[in-house]
Formats: structure tokens, sequence, C-alpha cells
């Protein structure tokens, strides 16, 4: 159908075109629409206008737009995007029904009118046309209200500009469509970059017949590669860590493609940079129909935090088994002895055996010291870290002479010389805690002198290393495969020493209190202890005057 | 009879419980003499003639009887070094400990122990223990001639 103005009627219909094209120089859909209703209206003279789509069912019709004036004075009813059945839509959709321009001029009249909806505009005369692309029709536009009449003029000027409407709206339709999926896919490219980093997972895929492997921006950073970086199946076993490369490669081999197993293993890598790292590589591999395999797809994840929190986990299980051995033990020790002997000393008592009498006495009397000395040692150990005395600033050269005054007697029994070097090293912490830490290696230290003819002790601090404090001693030393065990609950080395073996696993919850290290070092028997630890929270100072 | 009454190597680090073992056997008149060593480098060293015991002439002991919870090295390391020693192997090591943990006798017996026994607390049932511990190992048990 194609209905073509008159040229008189051009002027006006080029003059409201232009302005319509303006509007649409960033205007958005609904507003060139209300813009091509409110030229028809002031064209037409109606006070009503609306514009319709027509889904691709054809039998939705979906309101678009009000004009600038109905929307404002009249109708109250429905609002933008409203959805009509075409099977209840009134009189006014004819034009979809019919596939041509309707024109009511006595609509009270009607008899298929169906009644308006409370708040709709009331409506005494319509003119609706359909908007046809092809055959089938994607609009309705329609103006109502006229004073007079509506007419042939009025048919033709409203059919032009309403084409004009349509193509605009389709262009905008199209490109925010188009703006719509390109937002979508930056998002999802957006959030799935971010959960990579996130969760430190890269993803990469591997393609056997290249023999080569593309990788992730994250799985770059994890293996510590650059783009230059060759990306064969060799050297990714270049990044598996040397003591996991055999395995690694056999696995890939033997149960990822020759037992078609998907790829699910925890490995090491070791990075150019030297730094070790934990990974969970995950994959699945296609195979052609021959079985040969094609790619491996699938992430790596870091999990290196994972795995040291899990170390960490199993030191405190085992430190809590031997906690368990120790009550089963060390304290169970003492109470054999303590009842064995009350049992001999009755007999004893009873036949009169006096100087066996004083032994019985002597092991019960050393049982229970000991018992009393375990307890004592265990609630100590339980405290660090439970109860924290408020945070003082303390000089480390303070805290080394506390040690030497609290073990004077100590040292001069044994005739030891004690060297403090006296450096400035200012720390924060809990200060009894700290004054024990000192303490307890001294005293390890002044113990485990031996028969040193001329024995020294040396307190320090290593001012190179981010401050490293030692303890060292010219004394009997550790034999290096008891070195490991010398920090556990009760690990004593020397049945003969005197103590608990509480000393040291006291100084090492200590040390890691303050986020520290503790070692030991002994080239073996007969040549001295060097005991060195850092406190790198102890090393923080608050502030001084700023807001908290 | 034959020859000698056989060492007996007791290896145990707390003085008192070691007192309770010698005190015992004397008093049941026990002919064989206790070497008693307090940890369990002292007991390997005296088993392999090593360390402070490499010149002495001593004879090898007939039975074991180890604690598990030793200082320097552990009972469960020093059972584990005579069972691989074919000239120790054969000795019975009879286990004397203060843990009654199921996980320590599941060692123990994995590296080999004849026999697992728990100090008791009282001295009544301690006597008991090492008076069947006298009568089944030093009296009643067979050994080869050789030894």
């Amino acid at each position: 159908m194609e209905i073509m103005p008159e040229p008189s009627e051009w002027p006006a219909i080029m003059a409201a075109r232009g302005r319509i094209l303006e509007t649409a120089q960033g205007g958005t859909l609904t507003q060139v629409l209300r813009a091509t209703l409110d030229e028809l209206e002031g064209l037409t003279g109606s006070c009503i206008g609306f514009f319709h789509f027509l889904e691709t069912d054809q039998k939705t019709l979906t309101l678009q737009a009000w004009s600038t004036r109905t929307e404002r004075e009249f109708c109250h009813a429905v609002g933008h995007g409203a959805h009509y059945g075409l099977d209840e839509a009134g009189v006014w959709a004819d034009a979809v029904r019919t596939g041509r321009p309707v024109l009511h001029n006595d609509y009270a009249s009607l008899p298929l009118r169906k009644g308006m909806p409370e708040g709709h505009a009331e409506v005494v005369r319509e003119m609706v046309v359909p908007i046809l692309r092809g055959r089938r029709i994607t609009a309705i536009l329609g103006l109502g209200n006229k004073p007079t009449p509506y007419g042939d003029r009025d048919l033709r000027v409203v059919c032009t500009l309403a084409d004009l409407a349509w193509d605009i709206a389709q262009t905008k339709r199209m490109l925010a469509e188009r703006q719509a999926i390109e937002d979508a896919l930056r998002e999802q490219e957006f959030f799935f970059r971010e959960s990579q980093r996130a969760a430190a997972i890269g993803s990469y895929k591997t393609d056997f017949r290249l023999g080569r492997w593309q990788s992730s921006a994250v799985l770059d950073q994890l293996f510590g590669i650059g783009e230059a970086y060759e990306r064969t199946v060799a050297n990714w076993l270049a990044i598996v860590h040397p003591e996991d490369r055999e395995m690694m490669a056999a696995y890939l081999t033997t149960d990822v493609i020759g037992r078609r197993q998907p790829f699910a293993k925890e490995y090491r890598i070791l990075r150019g940079d030297g730094e070790t790292r934990w990974v969970n590589g995950l994959g699945e591999v296609t195979f052609d129909a021959d079985g040969a395999p094609l790619s491996l797809t699938g992430t790596i994840q870091d999990i290196t935090e994972r795995r040291l929190r899990d170390q960490e986990l199993q030191r405190k299980n085992e430190e809590m088994e031997r906690f368990t051995f120790m009550v089963s033990h060390d304290l169970k020790g003492p109470l054999v002895t303590v009842r064995t002997f009350l049992g001999y000393l009755e007999q004893d008592l009873e036949e009169g055996r006096a100087e066996r009498v004083a032994r019985d006495l002597g092991f019960i009397r050393d049982a229970a010291g000991r018992m009393g000395r375990l307890l004592e040692d265990l609630l100590e150990v339980s405290r660090v870290g439970r109860v924290v005395n408020p945070p003082v600033q303390v000089s480390y050269l303070d805290l080394a002479q506390a040690a030497v005054a609290s073990l004077a007697g100590a040292i001069a029994l044994r005739g030891a010389e004690v060297r403090v070097e006296a450096a400035e090293v200012l720390l924060t912490g809990d200060r009894p805690r700290l004054e024990e830490l000192w303490q307890n290696l001294l005293e390890n230290s002044v113990k485990y002198l031996g028969d040193q003819a001329a024995p020294v002790i040396e307190l320090g601090v290593e001012q190179a290393a981010g401050k490293v404090f030692y303890v060292r001693d010219n004394g009997i030393g550790i034999d290096p495969r008891f070195q490991g065990r010398i920090f556990g609950l009760f690990d004593q080395l020397d049945p003969a020493s005197e103590g608990t073996g509480l000393g040291l696993a006291l100084v090492r919850r200590i040390v890691e209190l303050y986020d520290g290290r503790i070692w030991v070092e002994s080239e073996g028997p007969g040549r001295g202890t060097c005991f060195r630890f850092t406190l790198p929270a102890a090393l923080k100072h608050p502030q001084r005057g700023a807001p908290s | 009879m034959k020859g000698e009454p056989f060492l007996i190597l007791l290896v145990e680090d707390d003085p008192a419980h070691a007192e309770i073992v010698r005190r015992n056997l004397e008093d049941f008149r026990v002919a064989n003499r206790i070497v008693h060593v307090a940890d369990g480098q002292a007991a390997l060293d005296y088993l392999f003639h090593e360390g402070p015991f490499r010149d002495s002439p001593h004879p090898l002991p007939g039975i074991v009887l180890l604690d598990l919870r030793l200082p320097r090295v552990d009972g469960l390391e020093v059972l584990k070094r005579i069972k691989a020693a074919p000239l120790l192997a054969p000795i019975p090591v009879v286990i004397l400990t203060t843990s009654a943990a199921e996980s320590d006798m599941a060692m123990a017996y994995e590296a080999k122990a004849n026999s697992y026994l728990v100090k008791p607390i009282d001295l009544t049932t301690f006597t008991g223990l090492l008076e069947a511990f006298g009568y089944y190992w030093l009296a009643w048990n067979q050994y080869p001639n050789d030894r």
C-alpha cells in the first residue's frame, strides 16, 4: 500500500520530518516515537496519539509511546510496554486485523466497541494506520479526537510520517540490541577474567597436533611466563618442579592420554623467579576417531596458601598427638612411680627396712615434683597467645640483660662467661612473654654447656638480614639428626638433664606469636649450639599520636 | 642348666621404674644379671658394641626389656634396629611402657616386638606382671643352645 502526499502537503511533512530526525539524533526510541506522534497531532489537529509494536507472533500489541498530550491530559490507564492480546483489543486494533488503515469518525456508535479501561481517554473519533514491511504488519500508529472527521489528507500525512518513524525505530532497536549484546559479552568477559584472577585460576588449551598450548593472562602470571615463552608440552614440563617432573610426565602420558582419565592433579611448579608454588591442574582430553589425542583443555589453580595451611594443620595435629602421648607417658610415668613406691613404702615400714624407706620416699618425692613441674610448664605453654599483656616498647638489650640477671646463679655456678651485644633494637610486645623467650634460650644454653672448660654464651642480633636475634654457646651441641625434634612438646634429648622438655616448645610458641621463625645451628655433638630467631611482628611499632 | 644365666638388657629412662623392675626381679631371686641403660642411643651402643661400649667385652643380652618413649633414640627405633640386625634379631624384645595407645602397640608389633606390656599403676599388679614375666621369659621359655 503506497499512499503519496499531495505536493501542497510536502512542505509541512518535510518540516516535521526534519524535526523528528533531529530528535532521533541521540534521542531514545520512545522519544522519537513521541515526537512523531506530537508532530502528527499538530498536523491533523488530533488530541490523542499512540504507537504500538506488533510482535512477531502477529497477535500481541505492545504499547511503545503515547503522545506528550495524551500522556499528560488523557490517558492514565496503561503505561509503556503494556501488552494486549489482539483478541481482547477493541476496534482500535482493526487495522491489524484488516491490514488496512481504519477510520472511526463516530466511535460512540460502533457496535463492536468494547468499554474503555478506567482512566483511559474518552475517544470520540480515531484513525489507526498499520505499518507494513513486506506483507507483515510491524506496528500501528493511531490518532484520535480530531474536532472534525478524519479524511484522506490526514491519512496521507500519517502514513508518510508513520513509515519514517518506523524506520528510525527499527534502526534504534537494532542498535540498542547490538549494544546490549556487546555489553553482555563485555560483562561476561569481565566476570570471567576477574573470577580467574580472584580465584587464581588460569586456563589453558593444548593442541596435541601442534604440540602447543595457549594460556590465559592469569595462568601466565601464575607460571611466571611472558608472551615470548614458547608454549610447548616440553616447556610445560620445564615449569613443573624438578621433583615432580617425572611423575607429571608419566601422569600425562599414562593416565590422562593412555587411560583417558580426566586430568586432576596437585603438583608443584618452580617459576623462573625461583619461587615454588603448589597448583591444582584440572582438564579433559579430546580424541579423534583413531584414538589419537587432539586437545587438552582445563584450568590450573594456585593452591599454595591452602597447602601451607594444610601443612600447618598437620603440624598442629601431630603436636596434639604428641600431647596425648605425653599425657599417657610423661604424666602416667610419675604416677606409676608414686603408687608403686607407696606400696614398697608400706612393706618396708612393716619390715623395718629403714634404708629402703628413705629411697622409697626419694622416688615418690622426685615423681611428685616432676608431675608438678609438668603441670606448671603445660599451663605456661597454653598461656602463650591466650593470656596477653598489653604491648609495651622494650629494647632487646633490656630483655637480654634481664635474662642474664634471672639466671645469674646458674651462670656463676657453671663459671660461664656471658657476652651481651650492646645493640639498640626496639621491640613492641608482651614484655613478660619476650623476657621468657630470652630466659628460656639462655637457660637452655647454660644447661647444655657440658664439660666445656671455658664456657661462653653470646646474646646478640644480626642487623643485616631484617634483624635476626641469636643465643650462641660453645657447649655440647646437638646432633644434626635431632635438630628438627627439639622444638616439639616434651622432646628432651638428654635424659640426665633437669626439666620437662617444654622450654623450647614454649620458645617456639612465643616466636610464632610474633610471626617469627626459630632454628638451631650446630655442627654436631661437642661443637656448640646457636639458636637464631626473628620477631617481625614485634618490630612493627604503632604510630604515636596517630588517630585510632 | 646351661652355663651362666643370660643377661637382661633393661632400657628405661625413668630411674624409679628401673628400680621397680630391679627390686622385683631380685625379690623373685632371679639369677639373671640386669644391665640398665637410660636411653635409646645407649641401648644401641651396648648392643652394637659402639661408642662407650666399643671395647667392652660384654656378652649380648638374652632378652631386652624396652621402654618406648626414650630420649635421643626412641624405643621403636631401637626395636627396628635390633630386628634388622641378623645377630640381634632372635633376641626377644619385650616392650614395657606406660603407653596403652593402640597405635603404639600396632607399631611395636609391626616392628616385630615379641611382647607388649603396659606398666600398671600399683605395686601389686606391677609385681604380678613382673613375676609372670620372670616365669615365662626367664624360666619357662626355651632358647636355642648357642646363646
